[in-house]
């Protein structure tokens, strides 16, 4: 049962960016509201600020999928959810708080065997072996 | 590293960026602005009548009846979107929707509200001066032109 903790934990966080990250490219005039005041000072639509957002978002969920540079992706986005929480506050800001160390804890961890991280890790021994007995 | 994770990261790098340049072509205010003005020459298109609006004569206290083109509008139009669901603002004689802007307004949305329906010129010149910043920002949401 253990084996399959990461995984859930990946997942899980997959099908939470790429939910908010969908949400965000279909309907940005519902999302505009949440962004930061300072944003305002740059001459860029709202909505296409969002848009823009939600596209890092699908595409990072869909690396984390696949299970390619998943450390690094999750770093990523847990330090987008971090940034996050500490523009929004309040409620919506300690949940996203709470997702974004669940995000660096993936990763600090090692890639679980279903990631294709992991699988080029054991293939690369395996070619090793045979270009060494080849030789 | 081998090749084909390279391979995938560099893939993932150009899907992000040509989404990017993706929204960003199609989300420019000129094409929103294109896209209303066809929308509304289908609708004026659709709904003409065989009398010509503009020959309607103006009756006193009744304001003008006259028609706006695509992108001309009345002092009576910029007057009927005084909210903040529908918030327009004439300011140095171009109109301009404001709704997004009010939740995104650095000064607080309040600043904005209050020009919601009415000629912002004055107040817009005295907070913000001649800065090119706020004009940029304010260009973008630019819809047309007050019919004089």
């Amino acid at each position: 049962m253990s084996n399959y903790s990461q995984p859930l934990l990946r997942y899980g966080l997959v099908l939470l960016f790429l939910w908010f990250g969908y949400q965000q490219l279909v309907n940005p005039s519902a999302w505009v509201s949440f962004l930061p005041e300072f944003l305002g000072y740059i001459p860029v639509p709202g909505e296409m600020i969002v848009q823009m957002n939600g596209w890092f978002e699908v595409v990072f969920a869909l690396l984390l999928a696949l299970g390619c540079y998943t450390r690094l992706i999750a770093l990523a986005l847990g330090a987008h959810l971090l940034g996050i929480a500490a523009i929004a506050g309040g409620a919506i800001g300690m949940r996203d708080f709470t997702l974004s160390i669940a995000c660096f804890s993936l990763s600090l961890a090692v890639p679980d065997a279903y990631t294709y991280d992991s699988r080029q890790k054991t293939a690369q021994p395996i070619k090793q072996a045979q270009s060494s007995q080849i030789s | 590293m081998s090749k084909n994770r390279l391979y995938i990261g560099l893939a993932a790098v150009f899907i992000l960026l040509a989404g990017f340049a993706y929204i960003i072509y199609n989300g420019r205010p000129v094409m929103h602005l294109a896209q209303e003005n066809l929308a509304q020459e289908t609708t004026s298109t659709a709904t003409n009548s065989s009398e010509n609006p503009t020959e309607v004569p103006s009756q006193a206290g009744e304001g003008t009846q006259t028609a706006s083109t695509s992108d001309t509008y009345t002092l009576a139009q910029v007057q009927s979107h005084n909210s903040q669901q529908s918030c327009w603002s004439t300011i140095d004689g171009n109109v301009y929707d404001l709704t997004t802007w009010i939740s995104r307004h650095p000064g607080g949305p309040q600043a904005i509200i209050g020009l919601c329906g009415t000629d912002g010129t004055m107040a817009f010149h005295q907070q913000h001066g001649t800065s090119r910043r706020q004009a940029a920002a304010l260009a973008l949401l630019k819809i047309g032109t007050l019919a004089l």
